[in-house]
């Protein structure tokens, strides 16, 4: 009798795991499925290396570049991993070795409320908060790939703290006992030994962290710009998913426009999918 | 040697002010900007007024973002549970390595992909059309990873003498495994779920043109569409100054649903210990 | 793994099977004969308690304030009118665009399109032959350029031919505009892709061979985009005819410059002799139910005539 349950709970578990871990499959499969049906307007490489994007027709021709977009894309995640590394290294440490354990824990509680903390609202507050400071300095309407950066770099904090501290705190256990027992300064230990140690995992956690804030939509797009140009760090661009949000309410199904939209989906999917898969690779051989 | 380890104490102290700075100016900021609208009306009213949410409150907003994370929960709670399970207590080390792969690779799909790909499959293709349902959807595939890692965490911290006792015992594995659920890591998972409700309630690129609506009712049926809180924001920052006091109020309502189910989850798991 | 793998394949390929299934079924609906059909079971069914509206961003504001004091004051059907049955009334409206709104009433996803532009004679032939326009409003875009401008009483004339170079960046420079003015570059602002007054005013100034320049900063809302006009001393742009007026209304810092000598004011956009203007509309392929009649009657009602020029349009009616 028992065997039947055992057998019963341990298929409902398989299929649903199944079902969970195909996701991905049908995710690349339906996604592709929509895009495919573009290349029959536009070549792949206009696709990808195209500086125009044109995708209604007022009687002219129809243009699908999204080389901007993703340059833009590459842009602001770039400036949101450079500040956050800086950031989340400081803030790891500063966990790791010098909070007590209830503290770490109020720490780590603070860092779980950014991460759900609404992108809109972020998005709301650099609008409010920083946008007029920049327009003060001279930027135009004061959004522009710099502020994005910086909004996007308060959100991929929690992600990048908490792969940080997983690393420092395997250091921690392995280095800082024996040292402090020698009498050496803690700060002088996390200097010479225990950040060159870090020094791969800090990489590959910044990278993945990478694939987060490409996919981030809402707060980058409110403080971006939008405008399909070359990017600069004070000049307005726009991303891959802002792009998705702003245009996909406005594309009549199945247009042009509708598998353009969906194959610059798959284009960021792709991106962040590979990334993924690189930075697994690398840190597999580490271990 | 001497000055770069002095510079990374620096960096270290600085950096943690600024970010707790940051998250505690963002609470007083909207705090004090929406103090003025913000009363027992705002939270129970529809939106009035000639241009809409000039006048009234945000009730529809609040419940539809409600109905939309429960459907999420609901939908992501079971396969969440059953992969960590099997994964934990089932599968081999490669296979499960082969599953984290896969589940890694999901947490960091775009969310607006997962909007794109309801909108294709179930908008579409499948006829429910814009509603919480197909919004749902794609909000219970963003969390469902999340979900899945925290329930193998929970798994993680309970005493592995239980499991090895029990099954010296020769009780069914099914049967400690349910009661793991029931009764040893219950707190955890009802965390983890209160945790990624929030979570669900704050994002709006996956329902943006798959579920939400600038007005609705107070919901009614999940095959409909709704108004929900961060749609609402949106559209109110989109319309410009006129509105911009509520959308400060909006906001502000967000960040507490947000700050209260973290710390309900917060106080599940640490009042045991 | 091998049984684990032949779950995922066989599951993945019902799934396909089943999401294809549906998809043949609903590109089925397109055309116009199954529409019929359609509405008319409907009409034998139930009473319809839900309408649904879809499209234009510029005409959702209006609809949607509609159908919130509309719910508001009648809460159910029956208090509507006595023969309808004790149902609550749920309206819904959906922003998108002016095409989106349009393919929506085609497909039926939606009860009603809503349109900022005039609608295509092969969106009228798809919608059939139950095909119904309502006019709501007028909305008209003032070329704009910010006050402290010294252009400002120098010039108040532009051609059509004179802003579709500013806008296509062919003049790049208030010193080319006028003589007299410094040599300052000019900053283009214009709406998104998502705002049908794109696509108005491409029709109507630039015609199908030029483009706006790529570097014209877009907003996200007719009111953002007259700040950013009053925030920068050489910009220009096309600011909406009532986000024009809202900003102005304490303190003129937008000046409208006459198209082709015709000043933007209600009158002349009513009769129509300025022509950067457009319908604000919404339409319908189906037969009109009672209830949506009813709602149809309070948006052009009174109050609906409030509740459009408070948005920044001008009635229709």
């Amino acid at each position: 009798m028992t065997d039947i349950k055992e057998k019963i709970f341990k298929n409902i578990i398989q299929v649903l795991m199944v079902l969970t871990l195909s996701i991905l499959v049908f995710l690349f499969y339906f996604l592709i499925r929509e895009a495919m049906p573009l290349f029959d307007y536009c070549k792949i490489s206009d696709f990808l290396f195209g500086t125009e994007w044109m995708p209604v027709s007022f009687g002219n021709e129809l243009k699908f570049g999204i080389w901007y977009f993703i340059l833009g894309t590459t842009y602001v995640s770039f400036i949101a991993i450079i500040f956050g590394l800086i950031f989340s290294t400081g803030i790891a440490l500063f966990i790791t070795f010098s909070l007590n354990e209830k503290l770490q824990k109020y720490i780590f509680a603070i860092l779980d409320l950014i991460s759900a903390i609404p992108s809109v609202v972020f998005g709301f507050f650099g609008l409010q908060v920083f946008s007029p400071i920049f327009f003060k300095m001279g930027v135009k309407t004061g959004n522009c790939v710099l502020l994005a950066g910086i909004v996007l770099t308060i959100m991929i904090l929690p992600f990048m703290i908490n792969s940080l501290c997983m690393t420092f705190f395997k250091l921690k256990k392995k280095y800082l006992i024996a040292a402090s027992n020698l009498g050496i300064d803690k700060w002088y230990i996390i200097a010479s030994i225990i950040i060159p140690e870090s020094i791969k995992s800090i990489v590959l956690s910044t990278i993945l962290a990478n694939c987060r804030a490409m996919g981030e939509t809402m707060a980058v797009m409110m403080v971006v710009g939008n405008a399909k140009v070359f990017p600069h760090l004070l000049g307005k661009g726009e991303t891959i998913a802002s792009l998705i949000a702003l245009e996909m309410g406005t594309a009549i199904k199945n247009s042009p426009h509708y598998h353009a939209l969906y194959a610059a989906g798959v284009v960021l999917l792709i991106l962040t999918f590979v990334i993924n898969q690189v930075v697994r690779i690398i840190g597999r051989d580490s271990e | 040697m001497k000055t770069f380890s002095k510079i990374l104490q620096i960096i270290s102290y600085i950096s943690t002010i600024l970010v707790v700075g940051v998250v505690l100016f963002i609470y007083i900021y909207f705090a004090y900007r929406s103090r003025n609208i913000l009363n027992i009306n705002f939270l129970l009213e529809s939106p009035k007024g000639l241009v809409l949410g000039e006048e009234g409150g945000i009730f529809p907003a609040i419940i539809g973002s409600i109905y939309f994370s429960t459907t999420a929960v609901l939908i992501a709670f079971f396969p969440a549970i059953c992969s960590a399970i099997f994964i934990k207590f089932y599968a081999k080390k490669r296979f499960r390595r082969f599953a984290h792969t896969l589940i890694e690779n999901m947490a960091s799909v775009p969310s607006i992909v997962l909007g794109l790909f309801s909108y294709t499959v179930f908008v579409y293709r499948l006829g429910f059309g814009r509603s919480i349902f197909s919004a749902g959807v794609a909000l219970a595939i963003m969390i469902l990873p999340f979900l899945e890692r925290r329930f193998e965490k929970a798994f993680d911290e309970v005493d592995i003498n239980l499991i090895n006792a029990s099954n010296n015992l020769g009780i069914h594995k099914y049967f400690m495994i349910l009661r793991l659920v029931n009764k040893e890591s219950f707190k955890e998972i009802v965390s983890a779920v209160l945790l990624c409700y929030g979570f669900a309630m704050g994002a709006l690129a996956p329902m943006i043109f798959t579920g939400a609506v600038a007005y609705s009712a107070v919901p009614n049926s999940i095959f409909n569409p709704s108004m929900a809180l961060p749609m609402h924001l949106y559209l109110l920052i989109a319309q410009g100054e006129t509105q911009l006091d509520r959308a400060y109020a909006t906001a502000f309502v967000e960040l507490m649903l947000v700050l209260i189910f973290n710390i309900f989850a917060y106080m599940l798991i640490y009042k045991k210990k | 793994m091998k049984k684990i793998l032949s779950l995922v394949l066989t599951f993945s390929l019902a799934i396909t099977m089943f999401a294809c299934g549906g998809q043949t079924s609903t590109t089925a609906n397109n055309s116009a004969e199954t529409k019929v059909a359609e509405t008319e079971a409907a009409k034998t069914e139930e009473f319809k308690s839900n309408i649904l509206f879809c499209g234009s961003t510029s005409l959702y504001p209006i609809i949607s304030s509609l159908a919130s004091s509309f719910t508001e004051s009648y809460v159910t059907w029956d208090k509507v009118n006595s023969n309808f049955p004790k149902k609550n009334i749920s309206i819904y409206v959906a922003p998108g665009g002016s095409g989106v709104g349009a393919s929506a009433a085609i497909e039926g996803t939606s009860d009603f399109g809503m349109l900022a532009r005039e609608i295509k004679d092969s969106e009228v032939e798809k919608l059939g032959e139950n095909y119904k326009r309502f006019d709501v409003a007028k909305d008209a875009l003032t070329v704009s350029v910010n006050t402290e401008n010294p252009i400002v009483g120098k010039v108040d004339n532009m051609d059509t031919d004179m802003i579709r170079k500013i806008f296509s960046g062919e003049i790049s420079t208030w010193k080319q505009v006028e003589e007299s003015l410094p040599d300052e570059k000019i900053n283009v602002y214009i709406r998104d892709l998502s705002g049908g007054a794109y696509e108005v005013f491409q029709n109507v100034i630039m015609g199908k061979d030029t483009q706006i320049a790529a570097d014209a900063t877009q907003s996200a809302s007719m009111t953002e985009l007259a700040k950013n006009i009053a925030n920068d001393k050489w910009g220009i742009g096309y600011a909406g005819f009532g986000a024009y007026n809202k900003i102005n209304k304490e303190k003129q810092v937008l000046t409208a410059m006459k198209v082709d000598g015709v000043e933007a004011t209600e009158e002349n956009v009513v009769s129509g002799t300025y022509k950067v203007q457009r319908p604000v509309i919404f339409v319908s392929g189906h037969v009109i139910t009672d209830s949506e009649q009813a709602f149809i009657d309070y948006i052009f009602s009174n109050t609906g005539k409030e509740v459009i020029a408070a948005n920044g349009y001008i009635p229709a009616f």
